[in-house]
């Protein structure tokens, strides 16, 4: 009998031994009165916004890291670390002059070997800069910086691109590293520094006291930046659902990647929604091989599909979505809306004339999408419905996301395939229209059309380039855009000031007066 | 045979165990095509970073030869290493193991709670309408899932109430206080889903015992019902601990969907990260880990009961 009376306390000693194991380890931290608790739905991989070309990434590090220019909310051009520039006429070479008076968040001045530096940090890492810039010198004089390549490119533009962009640095954290080697060290200009990383659960930047403000008026990514709260704080929390009621609860002050369906509720409850320029969907077609090789079938899925349902599938409120089929965002000189006559056409009569006259012989056209973002699965039933009221047979495969990029680097495994991509601020930057991108597009059209956009220098060439590039695009069917969407962030009613480019922009947020 | 006889015997079981467990983990990861280099330098990075990613990680070398070094680390305890967070797996696994524990150790403490006087008083009124509504209660809230036991209570008590946070954790020893009210939802989440196994175990275990004639005789003898069926309780718990062991088990598989909801830096947030971007290692140490929790739970509970009832030991 005296074995089974420790039956009890053992089972107890088990419970609590357990507990306090559980007490052993680490975890996050409360939030203070002063600190902006963000809910982050992506956990960046790096916070280093040239190291890589995510999202979460650039709206993270932009706090830290600035360039030597910025986005405006209208898309143009401004000063940032540079004060000013002067590009040559032939295009192939451009003088930055730098600010006097920027500090590091270590205490050291800024000076134009740092730029040197930061600039062949993120060239060496950037697709657009590897492609475009390949040949460029970059030469420090006193308080200027010159960049000279040997062909005429759009260096302004690619310095200043918001995918990936150029985040100055001081010039001795970088020289030390070996060829593919990544900073460790997080020491930027910018108006908040890091303070702490705990991966895939916080991000915690602090004020930086010395932040050297331009006095210009906020706008977008330029003008003046100010740290009014002491900590900024990204929880990452990826479900939707917890980031929702975390914003409802008080847990949180702003969340990203709101659901479209949860707008009108959380307004209702008081809170502040945010729609802006969210990334525009987009059909990957494979131009290599099986039946999209065929340009005539390629225009006929192009002419039937109808964009308009596309978004529909996704958002309720048509004020989420804007049918404009542009490859770059109003108010950019890239801006123009030539060379779209032919799409959202929404016109299956023609889209059967097409096939009719196309080599279609009944394959079966796969379709490769995803459910980890629901507007690509979205686009993805929409497309083969088109296809089915075309007479032309089809597959979906579901895949998660970062298996369905490996499976699509292999053109014998699909026909059709989905992603999105933000408002490009140079066209020419578009990944997919690179011969050796997935889908494998070979189209001289489309081709000299790039070549024109790098070459442009005046505005009204920049927008007949465009031009030239939307028209052959069309023609060739080298992707299919979709409508720009709104991307939604939300705020609390005790939050002013967030604002959105690309991305959530929380530098000026102070609470509410 | 004795308890040291028991546990190396247990501990050699669980050798070929851990192995097809890990091996399985590690293929069917890899016969799926999925890329930890996108994950981590995104869907447009150019072709040289790509490579050099998998080039520095051993990703371009064949999937046999990846799986034996992985082996070969595996058998030196070494877990390797997580491709997208550059981190040991042992050391992820450490410092995420705690809120894992301890949200099943309350959940679990909740569930014994109240799981163990429930089954207990539905055993000793078998048959009545109590016992029917207990039965009938316990089988439905097992049919519940977690996730949405969670939502509800997020709804009610973060959105609504505003009394609790609706996710989030704390470390305890900072500030104990906090602490727990980060772990007060999870932990019912888990619990309560569990309580209807427990009830019914519990119950039918106690019923087993109640109706052996030792119960009759000491009622006879003159000792009160209570008495009497806390004894045969205690005769009850050896194979009830099984049962509590198993759920404990469950409750850490469990975490997996509850630290989502709630987004708790535990194993299950390891868990799903490693799938979504394709990182093979650390969902093989990962599941290897658990693998090993689990066995270690069973085997506790082995040697506690066949310290409470020497039978277990030898084997009858």
């Amino acid at each position: 009998m005296g074995q089974r009376n420790k039956a009890v306390p053992l089972t107890a000693a088990v419970v609590l031994a357990l507990t306090l194991a559980g007490c052993a380890g680490g975890g996050a931290t409360t939030t203070a009165d002063e600190t902006l608790d963000i809910a982050w739905a992506t956990s960046p991989a790096s916070i280093v916004p040239s190291e890589n070309t995510n999202a979460a990434t650039r709206d993270i590090g932009i706090n830290i890291w600035e360039g030597l220019v910025s986005y405006d909310a209208d898309f143009i051009i401004q000063p940032m670390l540079a004060e000013s520039w002067e590009a040559a006429d032939d295009g192939r070479s451009i003088t930055f002059v730098l600010r006097e008076g920027v500090t590091f968040h270590d205490g050291t001045d800024m000076t134009a070997e740092d730029i040197v530096a930061s600039i062949d940090y993120w060239r060496a890492r950037n697709n657009s800069a590897i492609r475009f810039l390949s040949t460029m010198t970059v030469a420090a004089d006193g308080n200027t910086v010159t960049l000279t390549t040997e062909e005429a490119a759009p260096i302004l533009e690619l310095v200043a691109l918001p995918i990936q962009p150029l985040a100055v640095m001081p010039a001795s954290l970088i020289e030390p590293l070996a060829e593919n080697e990544n900073v460790t060290d997080y020491i930027g200009t910018g108006p908040y520094q890091f303070d702490e990383w705990k991966k895939d659960q916080f991000v915690t930047l602090t004020r930086f006291d010395d932040y050297a403000s331009l006095d210009a008026e906020a706008s977008g990514y330029a003008g003046a930046k100010a740290a009014d709260y002491d900590e900024l704080k990204y929880w990452i929390v990826p479900d939707v659902s917890a980031r929702t009621s975390g914003l409802q609860s008080g847990t949180y002050d702003a969340i990203d990647q709101v659901q479209p369906d949860d707008i009108e509720r959380l307004e209702g409850s008081g809170f502040t929604v945010t729609s802006a320029n969210g990334p525009w969907p987009v059909v990957f077609l494979n131009h290599s091989q099986g039946p999209m090789a065929d340009e005539k079938i390629r225009q006929a899925l192009a002419r039937s599909i109808d964009l308009q349902a596309v978004s529909e599938a996704t958002f309720s409120n048509p004020d989420l979505f804007d049918l404009n089929g542009a490859l770059a965002p109003e108010g950019s000189a890239y801006y123009t809306e030539d060379g779209l006559e032919d799409w959202n056409a929404n016109d299956p009569e023609e889209g059967a004339e097409l096939l009719a006259e196309s080599s279609y012989a009944g394959e079966t056209v796969k379709i490769l999408t995803t459910k980890d973002y629901p507007q690509f699965y979205n686009f993805a039933i929409v497309v083969q419905q088109t296809l089915e009221d075309l007479g032309v047979a089809s597959d979906i495969t579901v895949q998660p996301w970062t298996t369905l990029i490996e499976t699509r680097s292999d053109p014998a495994n699909w026909d059709l395939a989905f992603s999105n991509y933000p408002l490009s601020t140079l066209p020419s930057t578009i990944p997919f229209l690179a011969p050796t991108y997935a889908g494998w597009p070979d189209s001289p059209e489309i081709a000299d059309a790039l070549v024109q956009i790098n070459e442009a220098t005046t505005d009204e060439d920049k927008a007949a380039a465009t031009a030239a590039l939307q028209q052959a695009n069309s023609d060739y069917v080298g992707f299919i855009k979709g409508a720009n969407e709104a991307a939604v962030i939300a705020d609390a009613a005790d939050v002013d000031g967030i604002s959105f480019v690309l991305g959530p922009i929380y530098w000026n947020a102070q609470p509410t007066q | 045979m004795s308890i040291i006889g028991l546990i190396a015997r247990r501990i050699l079981q669980a050798i070929p165990t851990l192995l097809i467990v890990g091996t399985i983990v590690f293929l069917t990861m890899r016969v799926i095509p999925g890329d930890p280099a996108i994950a981590v330098l995104g869907e447009h990075a150019s072709e040289e970073q790509l490579d050099a990613f998998r080039t520095a990680n051993g990703l371009n070398e064949p999937v046999i030869a990846q799986y034996f070094t992985w082996l070969a680390g595996l058998i030196r305890g070494d877990l390797g290493v997580s491709y997208v967070r550059g981190e040991a797996v042992s050391t992820l696994v450490a410092s995420q193991l705690s809120p894992t524990l301890l949200n099943a150790s309350l959940a679990l403490t909740i569930t014994l709670v109240i799981g163990i006087p429930v089954g207990i008083y539905s055993a000793t009124r078998a048959g009545s309408v109590v016992d029917k509504v207990t039965v009938g209660a316990a089988a439905v809230i097992g049919t519940i899932p977690s996730f949405l036991v969670a939502l509800i209570l997020v709804a009610v008590f973060a959105v609504t109430l505003r009394v609790l946070p609706s996710g989030g954790y704390a470390q305890p020893g900072s500030d104990s206080a906090t602490a727990f009210t980060f772990m007060i939802l999870p932990a019912l989440a888990l619990g309560i889903t569990q309580v209807g196994y427990i009830v019914r175990m519990v119950r039918s275990s106690v019923l087993d015992e109640v109706t052996l004639s030792y119960v009759d005789a000491q009622r006879a003898r003159g000792y009160r019902s209570g008495r009497a069926v806390g004894r045969a309780f205690r005769n009850a718990l050896v194979p009830l601990l099984t049962v509590f062991g198993q759920t404990f088990g469950l409750m850490i598989v469990g975490s997996v969907i509850i630290e989502t909801v709630f987004t708790i830096p535990g194993l299950g947030q390891l868990v799903i990260n490693a799938v979504s971007r394709a990182d093979f290692s650390l969902l093989a140490g990962v599941v290897i880990f658990m693998a090993v929790l689990v066995i270690t739970i069973n085997l506790i509970v082995d040697v506690v009961s066949s310290l409470l009832d020497p039978r277990v030991r030898s084997g009858q």
